[in-house]
């Protein structure tokens, strides 16, 4: 990946998009235009017959005398990929109006890679969070990278259950210096740490209402699947099920209990023919995982005891208490140990498992 | 004719003498008592009267004044009863021997009979300190008394006993002194019962070693309660000191007048969570010790903490700092010493069943947060260890053998406590869970790679900073019981345990 902060053509699209900030300007330049040179320096003739607004020749005439203060970028710490570079993901580009610019911290080749979306609602139950973090963290340690929205409930617990496990990605409605919600701050640093922080908007620009749902298409668009879990009848999270559904993605829901707010959106989802998904076994049934093959080898030589009993299944104090005899304070101690050095977590039952 | 004899009385712990002064003068029949007594001894003019005539004693019908000295100090309680019957009878040449040597403290009934009273165990010791050789008292008295050595406690049951002893026409045996034997195994319970709950049962132990407060989380039915009492069974016996100092206060309230006399087992307090913070702490405007002086070297377990009234529970704050609390009304200052374990235990959400195998939760994310931010704040900072407790499957119910027996973990506490009693002889504190900083620097130093283990699992497991110390202070416990002299990395990698309810916090 390149390792310049913007490449040549990305600085075009971050001039054209300070100048034009408007989203529908975005999207009909992406689909009139392969590249941005040639809206820089295509005759006026030609401009207006593509149905460039009248109106907008002059801006367009002293866009190209504008020149972007390169060293307000330079300070900042964001990278940024424009849609013409080529670690773009295709699978955005290939949606309807992908970002012509995003903003990101962290490391995007993940985002390359094997990809799926959660989302749900920020008013959610607490089961809903477990299931959510135990997806996310099987997801997450086959190797796949979680796409998330960093909002409260179910955004929080994909992002959280996979940190666990593996990488995750985060998708942000405002300017990647805020964090938003901020008592998200610890988390908006962990993805940033395990993953990537991602925007279209501007350094500083503030996390306004109409920003979330215009960012959902980036969401569903970054991956081939959208799980959904616990939305409402009018949710966010169905708003971006619909982004998924119009850019030809499959989507999976959790099914809920009918007359609870929390599972109308995704009881709908399933009734018009999403994926239903009641416990990991389907899931693994969806994406073809194969069970844990590849990390077997490597527990086993670590030759631990505590790892060989928790490799088949998160199991609680009292279970290994019981399986090795040992004094509890000394079966504490090494826990404690194996949980410092990131190889085993609680989960919320208080039952350990194995990170991957 | 005049007469004086010897009593005591109390206000909160302390006592002071009272000598009572009967003076019968030539007037119109009256009866009256001087010297701010209360309401209770101002009807022992009924109750005095109606005794001496109904034992067949003549009361005289002339002007009577009693006058209890030092006439500044408030006087309460019925126990000046006897004293002022004996004054009486005294004066009238009723009785003839001198009294010099005896001191009175007693209740009477219409008929004569001598009912027992409050805080005998303290007026005995203040009896003996005023050199006293014998102390005639209730009959039901006599047993707790006799806790104090080096004064004959003479255990009387009606008026007219006591007249014939002190005249010598009766002989009454002195109430053998009580040979305190520590009771180990008094208890009917054994924390072997509980199955399961290694972790909370660990936790127990180390509470029970260094006197550190212990809050367990965890679902209805999951054995928070049959944990916390067992706590007592595993600490180590109290000394004959320590047996005083609690009789003394549960004598003060009255408590120790029904069958047992004398409190040989660590205290277990369970008050209810309506009780009100002049019932935990202790009030009133005569200021009487509350349920935390009565847990006083043993157990005071708060079920469902959350429900408790927030100014109930930020009362406790300081007693928890100085293992005494002081009540100050405008008339007087009382100090009670209340240097208890807590035991708190609350559910970990609203509908008690969060992280449950066995039920379903049904708590959103900000439900859950409010119930928390309930407990949140300076009484948590106090309880260093904090554990949860899952509620058993049937199966593991079923499959889990018994664990240790309490008599073994004793054993291990009690040769940590005799590690702490040596090592902070020369402080104030007794226990790991008291140690100040300066003790912290001086008995908790770590070596290098202790310090970058433990700087790395606060970074890891989300700890927060303020969290240092409490964990040094359970390393320490724990070296204790395993009879290190230094905090090693195991010792500590086990305290982080204990920590558990502040990281699952951060992480919501």
């Amino acid at each position: 990946m390149n390792d310049k902060q913007l490449s040549y053509k990305a600085l075009l699209w971050l001039k054209v998009k300070k100048f034009f900030p408007q989203p529908s300007v975005n999207q009909w330049l992406v689909e009139n235009f392969n590249a941005v040179e040639d809206f820089l320096n295509c005759s006026k003739g030609q401009l207006i017959e593509k149905g460039w607004p009248q109106e907008l020749i002059s801006p367009w005439q002293a866009l190209k005398c504008f020149k972007v203060n390169a060293k307000e970028i330079q300070n900042q710490d964001f990278k940024a990929v424009c849609i013409e570079d080529e670690h773009y993901p295709p699978l955005l580009k290939a949606i309807k109006n992908p970002p012509a610019l995003l903003f990101y911290k962290g490391d995007f080749s993940y985002l390359l890679s094997k990809t799926v979306s959660i989302v749900g609602s920020r008013r959610c139950s607490l089961s809903g969070i477990e299931f959510t973090k135990k997806i996310a963290r099987h997801l997450a340690s086959n190797g796949y990278t979680v796409v998330s929205g960093l909002a409260y409930g179910i955004d929080t617990a994909a992002h959280q259950g996979a940190i666990e496990a593996g990488t995750t990605a985060a998708i942000l409605g405002c300017g990647l210096n805020i964090c938003f919600p901020t008592s998200n701050t610890a988390l908006f640093s962990a993805v940033k740490a395990k993953g990537c922080l991602v925007s279209e908007y501007f350094w500083g620009e503030r996390p306004l209402k109409h920003h979330f749902p215009y960012r959902n298409r980036i969401i569903s668009g970054l991956s081939e699947t959208l799980i959904v879990i616990e939305a409402g009848e009018k949710s966010g999270a169905l708003i971006t099920a619909g982004f998924a559904l119009n850019q030809g993605r499959e989507v999976l829901a959790a099914p809920g209990n009918p007359g609870e707010i929390y599972a109308k959106g995704c009881n709908g989802l399933i009734k018009d023919g999403a994926f239903l998904i009641n416990e990991i076994a389907d899931l693994e049934q969806f994406f073809d995982i194969k069970k844990r093959a590849q990390n077997n080898s490597r527990k086993t030589a670590l030759n631990d005891p505590i790892l060989n009993l928790l490799d088949e299944e998160p199991k609680s104090l009292d279970q290994l208490a019981g399986a090795i005899k040992e004094e509890a304070g000394a079966l504490l101690a090494r826990l404690t140990k194996l949980e410092i050095e990131q190889v085993i977590a609680k989960n919320e039952e208080n039952k350990f498992f194995i990170k991957t | 004719m005049f007469a004086r004899v010897q009593s005591v009385n109390f206000l909160g712990l302390e006592t002071f003498g009272v000598e009572v002064e009967a003076n019968i003068i030539a007037g119109l029949p009256a009866f009256n008592i001087v010297g701010l007594p209360d309401t209770a001894i101002k009807e022992a003019r009924e109750r005095v009267r109606a005794a001496i005539e109904n034992s067949q004693f003549d009361f005289p019908m002339r002007k009577i004044t009693v006058n209890l000295a030092p006439a500044d100090l408030k006087k309460e309680g019925p126990m000046f009863d006897l004293p002022i019957a004996i004054a009486l009878l005294k004066a009238t040449r009723q009785i003839k021997n001198p009294l010099e040597d005896f001191c009175f403290a007693g209740e009477l009934s219409l008929m004569g009979k001598v009912r027992p009273i409050r805080g005998s165990l303290l007026l005995a010791e203040k009896a003996k300190r005023g050199d006293k050789k014998f102390f005639l008292l209730p009959e039901a008295n006599a047993r707790e008394a006799a806790l104090v050595d080096g004064i004959n406690i003479i255990p009387v049951k009606n008026l007219t006993e006591a007249a014939a002893y002190l005249d010598g026409k009766q002989e009454i045996a002195p109430q053998p002194s009580i040979k305190i034997k520590p009771l180990l195994s008094d208890y009917n319970i054994n924390l072997s019962e509980v199955k399961g709950q290694t972790l909370a049962k660990r936790a127990l132990e180390i509470a029970a070693a260094g006197g550190h407060n212990l809050l367990m989380v965890g679902s209805p039915g999951a054995g928070k309660s049959m944990l916390a009492k067992r706590l007592s069974t595993i600490m180590p016996p109290l000394t004959k000191e320590q047996i005083i100092d609690v009789t003394k206060i549960y004598s003060v309230i009255g408590l120790t007048n029904n069958g047992h006399s004398v409190i040989k087992t660590r205290p277990f307090r369970s008050p209810h969570h309506t009780i009100s913070s002049a019932g935990l702490v202790g009030g009133g405007s005569n200021p009487k010790p509350g349920e935390i002086s009565l847990s006083h070297l043993g157990v005071l377990f708060l079920d469902e903490l959350t429900e408790f009234k927030r100014d109930v529970l930020e009362a406790l704050r300081q007693p928890l700092e100085d293992g005494k609390v002081s009540i100050s009304r405008a008339l007087r200052q009382n100090t009670y010493p209340a240097n208890f374990c807590l035991i708190a235990a609350m559910n970990p959400c609203r509908c008690g069943h969060y992280g449950d195998k066995v039920k379903q939760c049904i708590c959103t994310p900000a439900e859950l947060r409010r119930y928390r931010q309930k407990t949140s704040g300076p009484l948590l900072e106090r309880i260093d260890l904090h554990v949860t407790v899952n509620r058993l499957t049937k199966d593991e119910l079923i499959n889990c053998q018994a664990g240790e027996d309490s008599d073994e973990i004793r054993k291990r506490v009690n040769q940590a406590f005799c590690i702490q009693e040596k090592r902070l002889r020369r402080s104030a504190v007794r226990t790991n869970s008291q140690m100040g900083v300066a003790h912290l620097q001086k008995y908790c130093r770590l070596d290098n790679p202790g310090i970058e283990f433990l700087s790395q699992a606060i970074d890891k497991l989300g700890l927060s900073g303020r969290s240092y110390d409490k964990i040094l202070r359970i390393s320490r416990t724990i070296a204790d019981l395993a009879g290190h002299e230094n905090i090693a990395i195991e010792h500590l990698a086990e305290a982080l345990q204990y920590r558990q309810y502040e990281r699952q916090t951060i992480k919501l």
